[in-house]
């Protein structure tokens, strides 16, 4: 739906707002010029007649994907219901949706991470697991909030438009989360003694493994600075030592700052590499185990109704 | 033997249906993978998704809730054992597959495609319509077929049970670090759409009084109003949007909305931590019932806004950024294009509410299929 919604904008309005503004610059007149170049003919004419269909000062540089949306909603509704001049107004309306949305997923996000920090640190000093404790909340709720808010406000400033670097390393997150789930998935059925069809899990699982992983070393390897985050490190650090200075930072402090994001985000990757290195290793060993015991292993709750004959004979 | 027959013909002439929607899922793909030039109508990418939705949750999540898990409906899931009248509840299904699927649609699937648009929509597409049916509808319905069976536990305590103490703590670490980065870029997203607009940043703020009202009507003035408290919220909601727009051409009061996207982010920090620490029926449970209701409301309308206008896809099936050297992100199809589109195919944050809420509320188990795997394919 998404898809359809970004695909239904003309190509050159969708380049001008995903863009850094240190691809484009900062008026209509030279985004159209390099959009164009690209070989996606579009005018300035264009872009600040969408900005003011809808209602907004400019649409350069919107990245993020929430506008671009918002635009190609706002086309398909306006264009059923109201016509052009309600084009504003369902903007503001996919805008809202959109915000609403995330809200809701931060503070509900935000709660459940403070519940497992409490949780982790819990195991350690008991009382700071006591979710009804001020203290604690409080502590647990300002560990949370300033972790992500540390690296919202690294993207803020990011002069690549934040989304660039940030993006790829949220997708390699979410799916080795997903990598994590699938491999219990594939123990599970080892466990129930259904290897015959573990494929079903095994399949998708080696998929994941695989991309995430090609993906976090290309993160953190590649030679491309646009790509690798060692690279753009080191060449940031190359520049300062000769005093110069990049686009987009404009003081040394900003180059340093730059290159130490860098590395952050590098060990970042790396601790995920990390991790999901090690659930594959714990995984083969419970597979082993597994497949040497004769009977079912895996511990489901007891249903003391009846009796249960072994799952699905 | 004619009874065999009999029964076989039968089977044939019920598959047959399914032969066609087939056929028609192939022709629409043929569509948009062959045409060039001209533009493509965006109807052939949903009849493609509907078709191929439709096919892989008649067969495959038929196949692996029959011959892989075999499921049962005598078991009794963990609501009814346990049944305490607030986490643990037997829901009815349809309730909550709505729960269900307001949960797990967050604002991954929105911006991951929009992003993988540099490419072309061919690409994002094929990987959608594959992830969905093999990776991400298999990942929800299994782990929630799990942790059903297992007390509904959450994936952390799972791993730990099923594969030792070691593994359980660090999946719990991987767990935080992943929710730390998910809430980060989400709150980016939010950042990047209101920096310096006026009109979007003061509704944003009206809902906080909207929902702290609600949530004071539902709770002092008139508890128990579900209905009518949602009503109200809505046509504030409404009128906030339309009052946004005399906000942002007035001289006065649109310099007061408009942000610097620092000081934005660090506004979104504190509300995080207030929201956190605040209990759950001021702020987040009315809010809970507003947004459920517009997320599906605008999906529904977006949809049929699609079936009414029959847009034109304007982007081309595959762009010239294919190989790597995009503005929107840098990399190449192979493994990008595949962790861009995160939620949309396959996301690991569905493991944790088909491990979280569902799995107490589920009333029987072979719901498990339509509840998992059905509400992915949405």
């Amino acid at each position: 739906m998404a898809l359809i919604a970004a695909s239904v904008l003309e190509p050159g309005v969708y380049f001008a707002m995903n863009s850094a503004p240190a691809l484009i610059g900062a008026t209509p007149d030279s985004a159209a010029a390099a959009i164009s170049s690209w070989g996606f003919a579009v005018t300035p004419e264009t872009l600040s007649g969408v900005a003011a269909e809808v209602g907004e000062k400019t649409i350069l540089s919107r990245t993020g994907g929430a506008p671009t949306l918002a635009v190609g909603m706002a086309h398909i509704l306006s264009s059923a219901v109201g016509g052009s001049a309600a084009k504003a107004f369902w903007y503001h309306f996919a805008i809202l949706f959109e915000a609403l949305f995330i809200l809701t997923t931060i503070d509900a996000g935000t709660r459940v991470a403070r519940f497992m920090i409490q949780d982790l640190f819990g195991a350690f000093f008991p009382a700071f697991g006591n979710t009804r404790a001020w203290a604690p909340n409080l502590a647990a709720t300002a560990i949370a909030v300033s972790g992500w808010g540390y690296f919202l406000y690294q993207g803020v400033i990011d002069p690549l438009g934040g989304i660039n670097t940030l993006w790829p390393l949220f997708g390699i997150a979410n799916q080795m989360l997903a990598a994590i789930a699938l491999t219990l998935c594939v123990v599970v059925l080892y466990r129930m003694k259904r290897e015959r069809y573990a494929f079903v899990a095994i399949a998708p699982t080696a998929w994941l493994y695989i991309c995430t992983l090609t993906a976090a070393f290309e993160k953190i390897f590649h030679d491309d600075p646009r790509i690798g985050f060692l690279a753009h490190a080191r060449k940031f650090a190359a520049a300062a030592d000769k005093d110069q200075l990049l686009a987009p930072a404009k003081t040394l402090a900003e180059m340093q700052r730059v290159i130490f994001n860098d590395y952050v985000d590098a060990t970042l990757c790396a601790i995920y590499v990390t991790l999901v290195l090690a659930m594959l290793g714990f995984a083969i060993r419970a597979i082993r185990a597994a497949r040497a015991a004769e009977h079912v292993t895996t511990r489901e709750t007891e249903d003391e109704l009846h009796d249960l004959q072994p799952a699905g004979a | 033997m004619s009874i065999i027959n009999i029964a076989d013909s039968r089977q044939t002439l019920k598959l047959f249906p399914w032969a066609l929607v087939f056929a028609l899922v192939l022709f629409s793909l043929y569509t948009l993978a062959v045409s060039r030039g001209e533009n493509v109508n965006a109807m052939w990418l949903v009849t493609a998704a509907i078709g191929t939705y439709a096919i892989g949750y008649r067969f495959y999540s038929r196949f692996i809730a029959e011959r892989v898990l075999g499921l049962d409906a005598r078991r009794r899931t963990p609501a009814l054992r346990r049944n305490d009248g607030l986490d643990y509840v037997p829901t009815d299904k349809w309730v909550l597959f709505g729960h269900h699927f307001a949960a797990i649609a967050g604002a991954g699937p929105l911006v991951g495609p929009v992003l993988a648009a540099q490419m072309g929509y061919l690409p994002g597409t094929l990987w959608l319509l594959t992830g969905v049916i093999f990776a991400g509808a298999v990942q929800d319905f299994l782990v929630l077929f799990i942790s059903t069976r297992r007390d509904g536990r959450s994936l952390g305590d799972l791993i730990k049970t099923e594969m030792g103490r070691v593994p359980g703590v660090i999946a719990m670490i991987g767990i935080l670090t992943i929710m730390i980065i998910l809430l980060a870029v989400l709150a980016l997203v939010v950042v990047k759409a209101l920096a310096d607009s006026p009109w979007g940043a003061f509704t944003v703020f009206a809902t906080l009084p909207i929902a702290v009202f609600m949530g004071v009507y539902g709770r002092y003035l008139r508890p128990g109003r579900i209905g009518e408290m949602s009503a109200i919220g809505f046509v504030l909601l409404l009128l906030s949007i339309a009052f946004g727009r005399t906000v942002s051409e007035s001289a006065l009061l649109a310099p007061l909305f408009s942000f610097k996207a620092e000081t934005l982010a660090f506004m979104l920090i504190g509300y995080g931590f207030v929201a956190s620490v605040l209990p759950v029926w001021l702020l987040l449970a009315p809010r809970d019932y507003l947004s459920t209701f517009l997320k599906v409301g605008t999906i529904m309308s977006l949809a049929i806004g699609i079936f009414i206008v029959w847009p034109d896809l304007q982007m081309p099936a595959i762009s010239r950024f294919i190989d790597g050297t995009g503005p929107v992100f840098a990399g190449s199809v192979f493994p990008f294009l595949f962790i861009t589109i995160a939620c949309g195919a396959v996301s690991g944050f569905h493991a944790l509410v088909s491990s979280g809420t569902t799995p107490k509320m589920i009333a029987d188990e072979t719901q498990t299929r339509f509840i998992g795997y059905g509400a992915m394919l949405m």
